[in-house]
């Protein structure tokens, strides 16, 4: 072979060993991923309800609106309740609600949040023990995802893993694992989890995303290994390189 | 008479024109079975294609790109292919073509007149025919060339032979000078063979002039076979095939086979649609074609496809036989295999940038716009591998592939195999055996094509970074680095999808092509490896044998190119100024 043929070649097969190494990194760290078949926003919620029955004589807020702790939400007239106090079956300073003179129940927000479902329409009688409206606890929102893991994707699943979660607004946010739920089909583990952030109170803080809001979501397995471990002492190295680079432009005088 | 052998290559001269046996491929050209098999081979075609447009089967976008392209290249190519297979049974000796080859040597010139056969004159419609043959010889061996001449001499009816040599070597002219033929040289050898062979048209005045390589043996039968044709006055040149003796290594045997097909079913069909071309070698010209078009196409390194379009756009018919009268040499190294595919390929790259066949500017009939436009494609066909090459890969390292994950294994093998299995029955049926040196070769050939495609469309020459010494080879991984940097990508991307595999416990498809892929690759680098042991004893022995000759290659010597009124002027020697029939110098 001529010389600049044996440099070609050389120089070639170099190339050719690190473009494949940097692939096969590329791989290694899909390969300790596994991409959600679906996942969305959910929140922790609660009810907002009466023990009395009543007629609903007031509605102080509608669905989606923001309440604070303590914000008055709905006014019920109970005759129940006045028969109570008045026989003194009940003390009214034990009352959860806040009950004006006249036998009005106020009932209010026991926790900040957005009011996410109302049961009874204004005027409508309430029957006792039930439900009038639900309310999503403010900074409370977690993701729920669905992943199809193989059985040896399964095993590699640890109980604190870590789940990236892209949101609509591409703002990327990193939750833990905290409940698992997995049924098996076909050799497949259907596996439902339940992650949560404390980043994501604030990438929600615009109040944009609601509850069901459909988001990416990226299960990190565990994936230990030499291509692992290479591929973290390469980017050690080349951090370390650029680092290094960034104090030389800084010491000629450049910002990079 | 029925036609000749077209497949024996034995000494069957057919000189007397007896009925010669009716050969494999003229019978399979015949044949109504073919017909039917390009007929399921044509269904075949149809489902792939309705197949792979399907964008309900759509994978990731660049994969099925990728595919998309290249086996459009490949379906294309094959229903063109087919469809002038289905033509290849036209025979075009006519009835003008027998009659004039019954009275081609006169009334007396019939054997047994006391005139030795290579001296007895032609007769074209009552006037005699004048015949010059054109030897092109650049660095080929004197044993090469010694036999060609030996062989254009002994050719029947009278003809004058030319040795046209751009080497300029004292050993091919003192061989000319010894079997009595014209040796020509000229100054520099621009515009290669065809300034050569333009140069040989200045100096000489025959009807018609034939060019043979200078490894090229003719038949002594060539110019019976081949002259009558002109007895139609709108046939511009006679095109007889290129058949190979050395078939005898992978690289040659593959380059010959991938050449069969077209040389005993292409040509003969495009014949019928009046777009049969020259291949440079073996062929007949009148020269009064080829003067008004102002010679043999200069600006090519493929003169012999141009000068063929060129005359077609005249309006001049073209004729092809598939009769064998000249057995050369197919390349039989990686390097001279290397330097002719991307000289043919650039020059058919060439005509589809600068001269689109279907371009409007062209006074072409439709059949020949399709018929060069497949023929300009063609060589596409050698990029797609390229193409699919790279798709395996991509499935492995980033898990995207062409098709959807949802289509089944069985549909898609359905649509793949009804396609490839059927051009493979048609190339049985058609070669009668497939070679799998051919479908190697094909497959490690896609750097030569891509590369002649960027050299066509950059308008680039392609030098090589290698010189020639003559009696020295140079080694073959000079011309294949980057083949052999996709087979070691190749090996590696095997070895990382198995180890994927064996960490999934599954097997996929990507892995079993990507496998395929590198053993057929490699099989190539264990070619290569063979040649380039070959190609060291060779050189050690040739440095030997310059050791102890001392000097050594007297033969290789440049001729110096005499100056004008030069008193010693070697007597058969013809340049520009001089020109000297050989028959005196004796």
């Amino acid at each position: 072979m001529s010389w600049r043929g044996r440099i070609r070649l050389g120089v070639g097969l170099l190339g050719v060993v690190v473009l494949t190494a940097v692939l096969t990194m590329v791989l290694n760290a899909r390969n300790g991923v596994v991409d959600s078949r679906s996942a969305a926003l959910a929140a922790e919620t609660y009810p907002v309800g009466t023990d009395y029955g009543g007629t609903l004589v007031t509605q102080l807020v509608h669905i989606g609106d923001q309440v604070a702790v303590g914000q008055p939400m709905f006014e019920l007239r109970s005759g129940a309740v006045q028969r109570d106090v008045a026989q003194r079956l009940v003390d009214t300073s034990a009352l959860p609600y806040e009950m004006r003179a006249d036998g009005t129940l106020v009932l209010t927000a026991s926790d900040a949040g957005r009011v996410a479902s109302l049961a009874y329409p204004l005027g409508s009688f309430v029957p006792a023990n039930s439900t009038i409206a639900t309310v999503q606890r403010a900074g409370s929102l977690y993701i729920e995802g669905e992943f199809v893991l193989t059985a040896q994707d399964y095993a590699r699943l640890a109980p604190d893993a870590t789940v990236e979660v892209l949101l609509p607004s591409n703002r990327s946010v990193d939750a833990k694992v905290r409940r698992i739920q997995v049924q098996t089909e076909d050799g497949q583990a259907r596996t439902e989890v339940e992650a949560y952030s404390d980043q994501l109170a604030d990438a929600t803080a615009d109040g944009l995303f609601a509850v069901g809001t459909p988001v990416t979501a990226t299960l990190h397995l565990r994936n230990d290994g030499l291509v692992t471990d290479a591929t973290a002492w390469v980017l050690r190295k080349v951090g370390g390189v650029s680092d290094a680079a960034a104090t030389v432009l800084r010491q000629i005088g450049l910002d990079p | 008479m029925p036609s000749q052998s077209s497949s024996s290559a034995a000494a069957d001269t057919g000189a007397d024109g007896n009925p010669a046996p009716r050969s494999r491929s003229q019978e399979v050209a015949d044949s109504p079975s073919l017909m039917a098999i390009v007929f399921v081979a044509t269904i075949g075609v149809v489902l792939y294609t309705v197949f792979l447009f399907d964008f309900s089967h759509r994978g990731n976008w660049i994969p099925y790109v990728l595919v998309l392209v290249a086996e459009s290249v490949i379906v294309l190519q094959a229903a063109l292919a087919l469809w002038t297979i289905l033509s290849c049974g036209h025979d075009p000796r006519d009835y003008r073509f027998y009659d004039a080859q019954r009275r081609l040597y006169g009334p007396g010139g019939g054997p047994g007149h006391g005139v030795a056969a290579r001296d007895r004159p032609m007769f074209l419609g009552g006037a005699e025919a004048t015949v010059d043959v054109f030897i092109t010889t650049y660095g080929e061996s004197l044993g090469d060339i010694r036999r060609t001449v030996v062989a254009a001499l002994a050719m029947e009816g009278r003809h004058t032979t030319y040795v046209l040599d751009d080497g300029r070597t004292a050993g091919v002219f003192a061989l000319a000078r010894e079997l009595g033929v014209v040796y020509v040289a000229r100054t520099g050898n621009d515009y290669a063979k065809a300034g050569n062979v333009n140069h040989a048209l200045g100096l000489t005045t025959g009807e018609f002039f034939v060019i043979l390589d200078a490894d090229f043996v003719a038949k002594p039968d060539f110019l019976r076979q081949t002259v009558p044709f002109f007895a139609d006055p709108t046939v511009a040149f006679v095109q007889t095939p290129q058949v190979y003796g050395n078939l005898n290594n992978l690289i040659s045997r593959g380059a010959g086979y991938m050449q069969t097909v077209f040389y005993r079913f292409m040509l003969p069909g495009k014949n019928r649609f009046n777009a049969a071309f020259c291949v440079g070698t073996n062929v007949v010209f009148r020269r009064a074609a080829v003067t008004e078009i102002g010679g043999i196409y200069q600006e090519s390194q493929s003169e012999d496809v141009w000068t063929s379009l060129k005359l077609h756009e005249r309006g001049w018919r073209s004729v092809y036989i598939a009769t064998e009268l000249a057995i050369g040499r197919t390349p039989e190294t990686i390097e001279t295999y290397t330097k002719q595919q991307l000289r043919w390929a650039t020059g058919g790259f060439e005509i589809l940038l600068r001269s689109n066949p279907m371009g409007r500017g062209r006074t072409l009939t439709l059949d020949q716009r399709l018929q060069y436009f497949g023929t300009s494609t063609f060589y596409l066909v050698g990029v797609a591998p390229l193409l699919l090459i790279l798709v395996p890969p991509l499935q492995i390292y980033f898990g995207i592939g062409p098709i959807d994950a949802d289509v089944s294994g069985a549909t898609w093998f359905f649509h793949y195999a009804g396609f490839y299995f059927m051009q493979i029955v048609v190339a049985l049926y058609t070669i009668g055996s497939f070679r799998w040196e051919t479908l190697m070769l094909a497959t490690a050939s896609f750097p030569i094509y891509t590369r002649a495609f960027l050299n066509a469309l950059l308008r680039r020459r392609q030098t090589w970074s290698v010189t020639h010494r003559s009696g020295v080879r140079n080694s073959p991984f000079d011309f294949i680095v980057p083949q052999v940097l996709t087979f070691v990508f190749l090996l590696l991307t095997s070895a990382v999808g198995i180890w994927q595999a064996h960490a999934d416990r599954t097997l996929t498809l990507a892995l079993v092509w990507n496998v395929t892929n590198t053993v057929v690759l490699g099989a190539f680098v264990v070619t290569a490896m063979r040649e380039a042991r070959e190609t060291r004893a060779l050189n050690r022995a040739a440095r030997r044998q310059l050791r102890d000759r001392g000097r050594g290659w007297a033969s290789e010597e440049p001729v110096p190119v005499p100056r004008q009124g030069e008193a010693d002027l070697p007597r058969a020697a013809v340049h520009s100024a001089a020109l000297t029939p050989a028959e005196d110098a004796g």
